[in-house]
């Protein structure tokens, strides 16, 4: 298991949701551990995992873990917005 | 003093007395004989009390029933004092009386006292009663702003739990407050800032949402308080606005397209004449009278047919190049050339031809002109300047064609001394078939800039024209440095 995993959902794909996707991606490569794992959802596709996940809006990304949760909603294209966001700086 | 308290500000309170039967009241009256207050005596015992709607009650009670009438008093918020005895005070005051006077220690200072503080007493609780009045007002009307308001307002705590939630929140998400509180709905980033968002609503329909966020506190920690806005209305309304534009510029398009049709039409007609002319005059007089001519004159008519089909040739390839780019289909087939040797090229083949009868000048500021051009379209655009510098301008005048290097792009530029365009004429240079009011008897098309220009746009360049009546015309055009 992995010691980081996040959780993206998006719906569809545009420009805004390419840059998101890109900026969480560079996160987890620059900086978090090198086992992080990325799940990008596309709510169009599979809506019913964000039923399941109770997404009320994309863009939405979910730290499942290491605890506790944390679910951040909103512009995600800003990585700086982003790490402090994980508070992983400040 | 008239009865009327300083601070209180109330004026002459009624006591009430609910004496006990029997009861000696002698010494209670003397003594409220002299102060302001008004007492009057009412039968009935504490029953009587819920009639009663102002004034303080002075309840006897040594009655055995005295509880009921405390604690009835104690619930209506009414002031209400008890004449007691000093074994059974500590009771009624538990009970609920606001105070109490002894029955067999009556003087003045402690019935005034006494009279004093419950009044005082009632008149903070008048306070009191008429601030959280307000303050309900006040916290309706601010509800009813937050309740009617049509964006939707969510408060969302650190945790990113949805905290607070208003009806038109409700509407977007389609789920009701008490399923909305409590659930998550992310910690929404972006402090200050607009951003925009899509929201699920269980329907499986998604909402284009604007979502603004502010920094507030919610129950004494920070929160963001979240404002909602659904687009998607207003995006279907201006994709409509953008389609109808588009539909606009296209008719727009296909009317100039019709002009340009109509346009060529008449150019056609009037251009083509003057050459079918010609040739219809040069190969007459060959049908009819070659074995009149010699050799040197029968020469002289093919050679005029052959310029003449060369000069109609010419035209019909701008003809199609215009229409091509018109269509947007102009082929462009861009590759590495020293811009200098190529337009001092062309320049060298015009010097032979069209511009035999100018002095022609030549200036290159030294340096590199690499970039990626299209031969064929650049030949275009330096022939066509160039031929309008000769055609507009008189023999023996000077035609100066200068290089020079600009940030991220040469400048070709050719300078004439020839009649110059009116000033009316400026803006239109670019339209086909459009000539100037003083061309005068000059042949031409109309399209020789036009084909400049669409040659120009096709490079990613720029083409400006300045020009005087009598002094002459400066036609500049800026092509881009690509490095391929």
């Amino acid at each position: 298991m992995s010691s980081y995993l996040l959780k993206l959902y998006v719906a569809g794909y545009s420009p805004t949701t390419d840059e998101v996707i890109a900026t969480v991606r560079r996160v987890c490569e620059e900086n978090l551990p090198s086992d992080c794992e990325l799940l990008v959802i596309n709510v169009l596709e599979t809506p019913e995992v964000a039923v399941r996940d109770k997404v009320l809006a994309t863009p939405t990304l979910i730290r499942e873990y290491p605890l506790p949760v944390r679910r951040l909603v909103g512009d995600l294209t800003d990585k700086r917005v982003v790490l402090k966001a994980l508070e992983l700086e400040n | 003093m008239t009865g009327t308290d300083s601070l209180t500000g109330q004026i002459e309170w009624k006591v009430f007395l609910i004496p006990v039967p029997g009861g000696d009241y002698h010494k209670l009256t003397d003594l409220f004989a002299q102060t302001d207050y008004q007492l009057s005596v009412l039968e009935g015992g504490w029953r009587i009390i819920p009639e009663l709607d102002d004034g303080l009650i002075l309840l006897d009670c040594r009655d055995q029933e005295w509880a009921n009438g405390v604690s009835l008093a104690y619930q209506r918020l009414m002031p209400l004092i008890a004449l007691t005895t000093r074994q059974q005070a500590e009771r009624v005051m538990e009970a609920g009386a606001w105070d109490y006077l002894l029955v067999d220690e009556l003087n003045k200072d402690v019935l005034l006292r006494s009279l004093r503080y419950v009044t005082f007493q009632r008149w903070i609780l008048a306070q009191l009663d008429a601030r959280t009045h307000d303050l309900h007002v006040s916290e309706a009307r601010f509800h009813n702003l937050v309740a009617r308001n049509g964006d939707g307002i969510l408060v969302v705590d650190h945790q990113g739990n949805i905290q607070f939630t208003n009806p038109a929140a409700e509407h977007l998400f389609q789920r009701g407050a008490d399923d909305l509180v409590g659930t998550p709905f992310g910690f929404p980033v972006g402090v200050d800032e607009t951003s925009e968002i899509t929201v699920l609503q269980p329907s499986g329909r998604m909402a284009t949402v604007e979502m603004r966020v502010v920094e507030t506190e919610w129950d004494g920690q920070t929160a963001r308080l979240v404002t909602l806005r659904d687009m998607t209305e207003r995006n279907a309304a201006q994709q409509a606005l953008i389609e109808q534009e588009r539909l606009r510029v296209a008719l727009e398009k296909e009317r100039e397209l019709s002009d340009v049709k109509s346009m060529f039409m008449h150019t056609v007609s009037h251009e083509f004449r003057t050459p079918l002319a010609m040739i219809m005059t040069a190969s007459e007089l060959l049908l009819h009278y070659a074995d009149r001519m010699t050799d040197d004159q029968r020469q002289l008519r093919l050679a005029t047919i052959q310029a003449q089909i060369k000069h109609m040739e010419a035209m019909m390839q701008e003809i199609a190049l215009v229409i091509r780019a018109d269509q947007g289909r102009l082929e462009y087939f861009p590759e590495r050339v020293d811009f200098r040797e190529l337009a001092s090229s062309i320049v060298d083949e015009l010097r032979s031809t069209i511009g035999a009868q100018h002095r022609i000048t030549f200036h290159a500021q030294p340096g590199s002109y690499q970039t990626m051009s299209d031969r064929k379209l650049m030949r275009h655009i330096i022939h066509n300047i160039f031929t309008n510098a000769a055609k507009y301008s008189k023999v023996g005048s000077a035609i100066h064609v200068s290089l020079k290097r600009r940030v991220g792009e040469y400048e070709l530029s050719v300078r004439d001394e020839g009649i110059g365009i009116p000033a009316e004429d400026l803006g239109r240079l670019f339209q086909p078939f459009y000539r100037a009011r003083n061309v005068g008897t000059v042949s031409g098309t109309g399209l020789g800039l036009k084909v400049v220009k669409d040659c120009v746009d096709a490079h990613g360049g720029r083409i400006s024209v300045e020009s005087a009546l009598g002094v002459g015309t400066l036609v500049t055009v800026s092509i881009p440095v690509v490095l391929g």
